[in-house]
């Protein structure tokens, strides 16, 4: 609802034909002490900051199955994959393992870099033939939607 | 008359010619010289589907063009069956099968996408870049770097942040990096040029497979004894600039390493657009061409509209099954605007209107399409006195496609007589949108 603020003003009737003139004083003034965060523009949070560092290589996935919930991987989850980054022995990984692609945590054991699972009774996959296995990208971040 | 050509031998009257023309002596030595890269993705449509699908690794793929009627990108399996580029799908069924060869519908959305990464990639490596097509970009090699191992490390980036594999060529103008780049794909994808290497490759180089030489100039190139660019080369500039003007001598200067074309970091705007389709079944319907030329227009004005610019002339195609004896009855028009408009309604109405006067009753008409040409950027177009188009739309249009792209098709259109589309050609085997859309992207499983 617009707020009426009447303002007298005292005119000399033969400069100003008071029946024609225009509502001008009709709408609120701008007055008052301005706000003191207005040259302090920010925009609101985006999720999409949080989670990516490279827009540029990095991509979505969705989980299924249940062998990394000790990584609090849970199906359903959407996973953010960044190619950029190098792996490395203990990070949680994307991998294409015999043209499926898997996600698991790469670690360092006796034989060589291995996909292992966050489950017990899941074997780990070695990493030795460079073929059919290969990383596809590192997971840095998760989002689940309740 | 054509004046004949005096053909020397050897590397040296080359040199001449280029010393006379261009005065630039200096720059015979290459080391100083700018050098040109020409980053080149492999199989690029190809290898967008393999990004998120490992297991067609090593197998043969062909993608479709988008009414899956020619195959428009192979996989290196595919090339060696001997299946041909915009072979037509039926001819290829057989084999397709034989070989068990995975079919893909082009999906514009995801290798557009995947294309914006890979130039972003390179962007952030290099300074001046020019995007050339939706898979090549120019880009200068900075000065002062070891070439080979700059390239190398580009390449490294770009596969390993993107995931598609890529070849670089470089030389000393963009015809001889376009050259390199060929080269590259036949060992390890990448090829640097030096001035030795470039002489000795010139020599078997047929002048037909340069970037920019098509079959007809190489044919008359042949006439003249010029089969190979050391032969082009050869050639005293003077007299190649009177028998193929200034064209045949920058190509010339272009292979002798002289930068002629520049890499130019402003995108420059497509010069026309096309939309058509063929019918799923040939037709004499009239409100299904209206349909079908009103989704063609419809198309192009989005496309216009993202590319913030406005198209001068319209040509409306309609053709007619080339079977019985209607192969000539057919016909286009072609309609221009005084003010360059991107406007939806506008190209809706003169596509309609050019339906009408094409239609014949009887015709079984094959494809319908819509091209637009002579565009320009909509904010230099000067104002008009008697405009031919309506006032701006363009607030209610912007809504329009930030609704479409975000429902990821047309879930608002401008109304046509039709509301089915059942006249198109599917698309049956088209990939998910693995990056474009969230109900799309790849499972993993763990």
């Amino acid at each position: 609802m617009s707020k009426t603020t009447v303002i007298s003003i005292a005119v000399a009737p033969d400069t100003v034909d008071l029946q024609q003139s225009s509502p001008l004083y009709a709408a609120q003034p701008a007055a008052g002490f301005p706000s003191p965060g207005d040259d302090l523009v920010e925009q609101s949070l985006n999720i999409h900051d949080l989670l990516v560092d490279n827009p540029t290589s990095t991509f979505f996935v969705r989980v299924s199955g249940d062998s990394m919930e000790g990584a609090r991987i849970f199906a359903d989850d959407v996973l953010v994959v960044d190619r950029a980054v190098q792996a490395r022995a203990g990070m949680i990984v994307v991998a294409a393992v015999y043209g499926e692609l898997v996600v698991k945590r790469l670690q360092q054991t006796k034989t060589g870099l291995a996909l292992c699972s966050e489950q017990v009774g899941y074997e780990p996959i070695l990493i030795d033939d460079t073929e059919g296995c290969f990383i596809w990208g590192v997971v840095t971040g998760s989002a689940r939607v309740f | 008359m054509i004046p004949k050509v005096v053909l020397y031998g050897g590397w040296s009257p080359a040199v001449r010619g280029y010393f006379d023309s261009y005065k630039l002596g200096t720059i015979l030595d290459m080391s100083q010289a700018t050098q040109i890269a020409l980053l080149d993705c492999n199989n690029f449509f190809v290898s967008c589907e393999r990004l998120f699908r490992p297991d067609l690794m090593g197998k043969p793929v062909v993608v479709l063009s988008s009414n899956d009627g020619c195959v428009v990108a192979r996989s290196q399996e595919v090339k060696d069956i001997g299946i041909g580029m915009s072979v037509p799908y039926f001819q290829i069924k057989d084999i397709v099968k034989q070989h068990d060869v995975q079919i893909f519908s082009g999906h514009l959305a995801l290798y557009r996408d995947v294309s914006r990464r890979v130039f972003e990639t390179l962007r952030a490596q290099v300074d001046q870049v020019e995007q050339y097509s939706v898979d090549e970009a120019f880009f200068v090699v900075p000065q002062g770097v070891d070439s080979e191992v700059f390239v190398a490390q580009v390449k490294q980036r770009v596969e390993s942040s993107v995931g598609i594999p890529v070849s670089i060529g470089v030389g000393f103008s963009k015809t001889q990096a376009k050259c390199a780049s060929v080269q590259a794909k036949k060992t390890n994808g990448l090829h640097v040029l030096t001035a030795d290497s470039w002489s000795h490759l010139c020599q078997t180089l047929d002048v037909g497979s340069v970037w920019g030489v098509g079959r007809s100039l190489s044919a008359v190139f042949a006439t003249h004894g010029i089969r190979t660019v050391a032969d082009l080369c050869a050639v005293p500039s003077r007299q190649i600039e009177m028998l193929f003007g200034v064209v045949g001598k920058r190509l010339q200067a272009e292979l002798q390493g002289v930068m002629c074309d520049s890499v130019n970091q402003k995108r420059a705007l497509q010069k026309s657009l096309m939309s058509t389709r063929s019918f799923a079944s040939n037709t004499n319907d009239s409100a299904v061409l209206a349909d079908a030329v009103a989704y063609h227009a419809r198309h192009i004005a989005a496309d216009l509209r993202a590319m913030r610019a406005g198209a001068t002339t319209m040509r409306v195609m309609l053709r007619a099954s080339p079977y019985g004896d209607f192969l000539l009855r057919g016909g286009s028009k072609e309609v221009v605007f005084v003010c360059p408009t991107s406007d939806t309604f506008a190209l809706i109405a003169v596509a309609e209107a050019a339906i009408v006067d094409l239609y014949e009753q009887g015709v079984p008409y094959q494809k319908v399409g819509v091209s637009v040409h002579g565009i320009v950027p909509l904010n230099s177009t000067p104002a008009t006195l008697f405009p031919d188009t309506k006032p701006d739309m363009s607030g209610l249009l912007r809504t329009l496609d930030t609704i479409n792209a975000k429902a990821g098709s047309e879930l608002i259109t401008v109304g046509s007589r039709l509301q089915t589309t059942t006249w198109q050609a599917r698309s049956d085997m088209r990939s998910p949108a693995y990056t474009t859309r969230w109900s799309d992207i790849a499972t993993v499983s763990t």
